[in-house]
């Protein structure tokens, strides 16, 4: 494969990052009826009318946000590239932690929203079965976060020790990516509030976090994008000057 | 000079006897709007002397030492808020 | 490539006034602050709408284990201190001895934390008991996570400091833990009165 379409396919590969964000949105956090997200403390039966409610929106959202969050695998791929660099001829033993820390991201989100999809598979089940998925699906999500820390640890580490001249993140940017991995740890507390802006309903465990996350992710994406322009630019020029030499 | 009026130890001095006065106030304050007051400045001055003398932003490039000053100042006047306008404005859980 | 936060330069400007450590950290350290500050006003917001239910709970806690605990931290910061003073004067002998006694204290402080919790537990007060208790194992738990991680972070640089590393040329590593330990003491200052005292 020659250089220009690498590069090209680097740059699909960044922009996959925010192609993630915005379909996240649109069919996670909108079709699936994630925002407000449904309250641990919701009464099986009120819960199950929540589902039977908008059953075709949330069987949308969520069978088309199981396709979408794939865009995070080409994305965290890219990452994962850019930071070998980084690592020089090192072991990229941080290159390859972000990789499967976005591999494992991928299905954390995955199956949360695969256990929402099967609750609203049998709309006949019992409002039980219904607070059951919903509580699995939830727990799924908000209690292996660790894998995406790893991840974000792993590139703000890698973006710290970066020598080039053109850093890949400036070091606020890996400060932050730091500060925005510690910040999921209080969603631990959603294994056990039921109740309250620390319940996986609350703004503190839901909204916050979550916001944190899109945050980095996109800053993320500006500066890998940014990083394979600068690439192009240079690499252009030289490949028209193979052309006109063949 | 005593050592122990010097710079960090008077600091630390400080601090000590400031936690003093508002475990005192709490407890012997009890209830009471002025004691929240109370407990709220004193905990404005501890935590300006944290981060004027432990973390030294007293000699810091001044943008820095406003940015977390401005930090202290705009927490403390919305815990104040929420103190004392809080039972006012939010509704009542049952 | 070497992940360390030691770059050689100060930064200090013209006036000779310098920001401690790492100046990047800085966007963490501000980062902190407006999450928990955000805990603050949250705590004090859901408390007016509950007075009864948050006076109530607040009573079963022990206040002497928050002064002490107070007074651990501060007492640990203020060794901190000392050991960035020591290694800025080229005494790098006397740092470890003052960073141990801040880590030491740091245990102090997760031991202090587990009779208290363990106290609570023993009385069958959980996470879900109300809103006050929702507050205070949330955010006393957010908190002892940064105490555990300032502590790993105070062992990291006692290590350094037993093999001399620190003094008036290479202050970066320690300033910048010192400023992290120096967080956690602040966070600590604002939670002590909103759990233990607050009326």
């Amino acid at each position: 494969m020659d250089e220009k379409t690498s590069l090209r396919y680097q740059l699909i590969s960044a922009w996959c990052g925010p192609a993630f964000v915005i379909t996240f949105i649109i069919f996670w956090l909108g079709f699936g009826h994630n925002f407000p997200n449904p309250s641990p403390s919701l009464a099986p039966e009120v819960l199950k009318t929540r589902y039977l409610d908008n059953l075709g929106e949330i069987r949308l959202g969520f069978i088309i946000s199981m396709i979408t969050v794939c865009l995070y695998m080409p994305w965290s791929c890219v990452l994962a590239g850019q930071m070998s660099r980084i690592e020089g001829k090192n072991m990229p033993i941080l290159s390859y932690l972000q990789l499967i820390g976005g591999a494992l991201t991928v299905m954390v989100v995955s199956f949360s929203a695969m256990f929402w999809a099967v609750a609203a598979f049998r709309p006949e089940a019992s409002p039980e079965t219904f607070q059951l998925m919903t509580d699995t699906g939830w727990l799924c999500i908000d209690l292996q976060y660790a894998c995406t820390t790893l991840q974000m640890v792993a590139a703000a580490l890698v973006g710290l020790a970066d020598k080039s001249k053109v850093p890949l993140f400036p070091r606020w940017v890996c400060y932050l990516t730091i500060w925005c991995g510690i910040s999921f740890f209080p969603a631990s507390l959603t294994g056990v509030m039921k109740d309250g802006p620390f319940a996986w309903s609350g703004v503190l465990s839901f909204y916050f976090p979550y916001f944190c996350w899109l945050c980095w992710y996109s800053t993320a994406s500006v500066f890998m994008i940014k990083e394979i322009r600068r690439r192009m630019s240079v690499a252009e020029p030289a490949a028209a000057g193979r052309l006109a030499t063949a | 000079m005593p050592a122990i009026l010097q710079n960090p130890h008077r600091t630390w001095l400080i601090l000590v006897l400031a936690t003093a006065t508002t475990f005192w106030v709490g407890v012997e304050g009890g209830i009471g709007l002025a004691a929240g007051a109370v407990t709220f400045g004193i905990t404005w001055i501890k935590a300006r002397l944290v981060v004027l003398d432990f973390m030294e932003l007293r000699h810091a490039p001044p943008l820095w030492r406003r940015i977390i000053e401005g930090w202290l100042i705009a927490v403390t006047a919305l815990l104040l808020t929420a103190y004392y306008l809080g039972p006012m404005l939010l509704p009542r859980a049952a | 490539m070497p992940i360390e936060l030691t770059a050689p330069a100060l930064d200090t400007d013209k006036a000779g006034r310098h920001l401690p450590g790492d100046p990047d950290l800085w966007f963490l350290i501000l980062a902190e602050l407006l999450t928990f500050g955000m805990f603050f006003v949250a705590y004090v917001g859901y408390r007016a709408m509950e007075p009864a239910v948050f006076d109530a709970s607040q009573r079963t806690l022990d206040r002497s284990l928050g002064v002490i605990n107070t007074l651990l931290l501060l007492t640990s910061s203020w060794a901190v201190v000392s050991a960035v003073r020591a290694a800025r004067a080229d005494r790098p002998q006397v740092v470890p001895r003052y960073l141990a006694g801040a880590i030491v204290l740091g245990f102090g402080f997760m031991v202090i934390k587990y009779f208290e919790y363990s106290a609570k537990f023993a009385a069958g007060i959980s996470l879900n008991t109300d809103t006050f208790f929702n507050f205070y194992f949330a955010l006393t738990m957010i908190h002892l996570g940064h105490v555990v991680g300032g502590t790993v972070v105070l062992i990291v640089l006692w290590s350094n400091a037993r093999n001399g590393r620190y003094h008036s040329g290479n202050m970066r590593g320690i300033e910048s833990g010192a400023s992290f330990w120096h967080l956690v003491d602040l966070l600590w200052i604002f939670l002590f009165p909103l759990l233990y005292l607050l009326r």
